[in-house]
């Protein structure tokens, strides 16, 4: 949250800046580049390691590549589809996030609008929800899914992912709605308009900042999921992009460390891509409950 | 609601709150598949695991066998279910503490002014978007026998200590709590950050007028006053830290010699290692059990708070 400060106190707050003495910023810039080192060296490392031939990453092991190589990510290439299971991760969590946002901020308007018992209860279970260890929820759907047919499918993986971005998209939009005051819509039905008007053209509108960081999340969610594609997909061909990676360490002892590094890389452009785009929002999501 | 209105309708049914036309049908039409589909993944799912419990069973050779209690009793004798117990507190506590501490040092940071503030705070937010599997690798990578972490500490002079961190019992639970440190302090710093950004500066001007230096002023004046963000935070990572599978799966599997073995680990290996059905949902009924007792201090803590400072 940002505050306006009065301008009597920008005056203050721009002597106090004049004041910081000598010692406080080498302290304070210390501190930043501590914090860039902790933040940025593993994916320097990251991304050096995978353009560094076997020698240079596991015995020389230099701190700037001296010649770049490409040769880990052709081997990643042809090793592995992943581009096919890149494709796979992209539309599931698109698809996921386009039914977790549409049913959340559908239900997140009833919960703060609606005060019935059975919407209390529905706002209590998602929070709930949220918390229970997916560890519970991966026998049932496995048992289950495997009953209905939908174990090693797409369909089965989407219907485990709403066990979690459900209730992370209802309470995030519900924070969201609490936010938005009720006049505009209560002078909407003076005017006449009927609850799905009031819901499309008043409160979407000003609740589309919460849509957009709610679908950021959802979407980052989705795209590092692990346990469930792990456990309910076998075929390569249905494969995500955690279960590439997964599948390269192979379970021997000789970890080919340069191939780990240009997959991880090629799994985090996306994201990167996302932040870099839309980072704004994702603070503010931050800052709305939107925590993991 | 006292609204005026001109809307006739309204006035002569005399309702205390303005009312849509269609409000029945907007209300089942946007909450009607939402309960429908928590029922199926949610809800349905823990009755099962619960019920799954009472029974032996083994999906490879397909038996089935009413058990009774016995998954559950059993469990609590079990000396390797109360290691996993002990080894989920250890790492819940030791990865809330670090990425809490750094968090909070990393929230004063970014309070303070300096250019490239604005970047530097969403940058913060980076390992925490990243997929596990991708940190866990990277860290893998830093942390092995041969990896640049013993480089850097044979170049400081620790040469003794060239271990490789994650497949050594004495290192491996130290490791993964700090990995996990690392991909949870940004949640830790950009909550508190948003508490700091929240208290007056005048108290610390007032403060700093009578005199208070700044590691008083962080003693008594931050701390205090940060102490309900702090606990929200606290009681957030730990729940998240307690039912945590992936990261320290994707690390060290368990291993070594089951020093990182937690109960989400212990109830993945019993059912899709062993295939014992029965069993891995009793550890998983009892892990919920846990997750839910904090959970239920969380709720607590969070409307207490929140009743405290509403009405001051």
């Amino acid at each position: 949250m940002t505050r306006v400060p009065h301008p009597v106190q920008k005056q203050a707050l721009r002597r106090n800046r004049q004041k910081i003495p000598v010692l406080k910023s080498i302290s304070v810039y210390g501190g930043v580049f501590l914090l860039l080192l902790l933040v940025l060296f593993p994916f320097y490392w990251m991304v050096t390691a995978s353009i560094k031939n076997f020698r240079e990453i596991s015995i020389e092991r230099t701190l700037i590549p001296r010649e770049v190589s490409f040769q880990n990510y052709t081997d990643l290439f042809e090793q592995t589809s992943i581009l096919w299971h890149l494709f796979n991760t992209a539309w599931i969590s698109c698809f996921v996030t386009v039914v977790t946002v549409t049913l959340a901020s559908m239900s997140a308007y009833v919960l703060t609008r609606f005060l019935t018992p059975a919407a209390e209860w529905i706002a209590r279970i998602s929070l709930y929800a949220y918390m229970v260890p997916s560890i519970v929820l991966i026998i049932p759907f496995y048992i289950g899914l495997q009953m209905a047919g939908l174990v090693n499918t797409h369909a089965g993986l989407i219907l485990s992912y709403l066990s979690f971005t459900l209730p992370l998209g209802i309470w995030m939009m519900r924070a969201c709605f609490q936010t938005i005051p009720k006049t505009m819509e209560e002078a909407a039905v003076v005017d006449g308009a009927n609850r799905f008007e009031a819901f499309f053209l008043i409160a979407m509108p000003q609740a589309l900042p919460g849509v957009i960081s709610t679908s950021i999340f959802v979407f980052i969610l989705c795209w590092g999921e692990y346990l469930y594609p792990v456990v309910l997909i076998s075929s390569d061909s249905l494969r995500t992009i955690t279960i590439t990676l997964d599948a390269l360490t192979g379970g021997g002892q000789n970890i080919k460390f340069g191939l780990l590094m240009a997959a991880s890389t090629v799994a985090t452009v996306p994201i990167l891509l996302i932040f870099l785009a839309l980072q704004k929002h994702l603070v503010r999501g931050f800052a709305s409950g939107g925590y993991e | 609601m006292a609204y005026p209105t001109t809307n006739s309708a309204s006035r002569k049914r005399h309702v205390p709150r303005l009312k849509f036309r269609d409000e029945r049908i907007f209300y089942y039409l946007a909450l009607g598949p939402t309960t429908i589909v928590i029922a199926f993944v949610i809800a349905l799912p823990i009755i099962y695991t619960f019920a799954l419990g009472f029974f032996v069973q083994n999906t490879l050779i397909r038996t089935w066998r009413f058990a009774g209690l016995s998954n559950y009793s059993d469990l609590l004798t079990d000396a390797d279910f109360w290691i996993a117990f002990w080894n989920g507190v250890v790492f819940t506590v030791g990865s809330t503490a670090v990425a809490t501490v750094v968090g909070l040092a990393i929230a004063i940071l970014l309070d303070c002014n300096f250019r490239g503030r604005g970047p530097l705070r969403a940058l913060v937010i980076f390992p925490y978007i990243v997929p596990s599997i991708v940190v866990a690798f990277i860290w893998k990578f830093i942390f092995s026998g041969r990896g640049i972490l013993n480089d850097f500490l044979s170049f400081i002079g620790a040469q003794a200590v060239s271990v490789p961190w994650l497949g050594d019992q004495r290192f491996a639970m130290m490791a993964v709590i700090l990995i996990s440190a690392w991909t949870w302090f940004p949640f830790a710093a950009i909550t508190l950050l948003a508490a700091i950004q929240n208290v007056p500066d005048n108290i610390y001007e007032a403060a700093a007028l009578d005199g208070a230096g700044p590691v008083r002023r962080f003693f008594h004046l931050t701390l205090p006053l940060l102490a309900p963000a702090l606990m929200v935070v606290v009681l957030i990572r730990a729940i998240w830290a307690f039912r945590n599978y992936d990261m320290i799966w994707l690390l060290t599997k368990g291993g070594p010699i089951g020093a990182t073995e937690v109960l989400p680990i212990m109830a993945f290996k019993e059912a899709f290692g062993l295939f014992r059905m029965g069993h891995a949902s009793a550890v998983s009924v009892y892990l919920m059990v846990f997750v839910t007792l904090l959970a239920a201090i969380h709720f607590r803590v969070g409307a207490r708070l929140r009743q405290a400072y509403d009405t001051s």
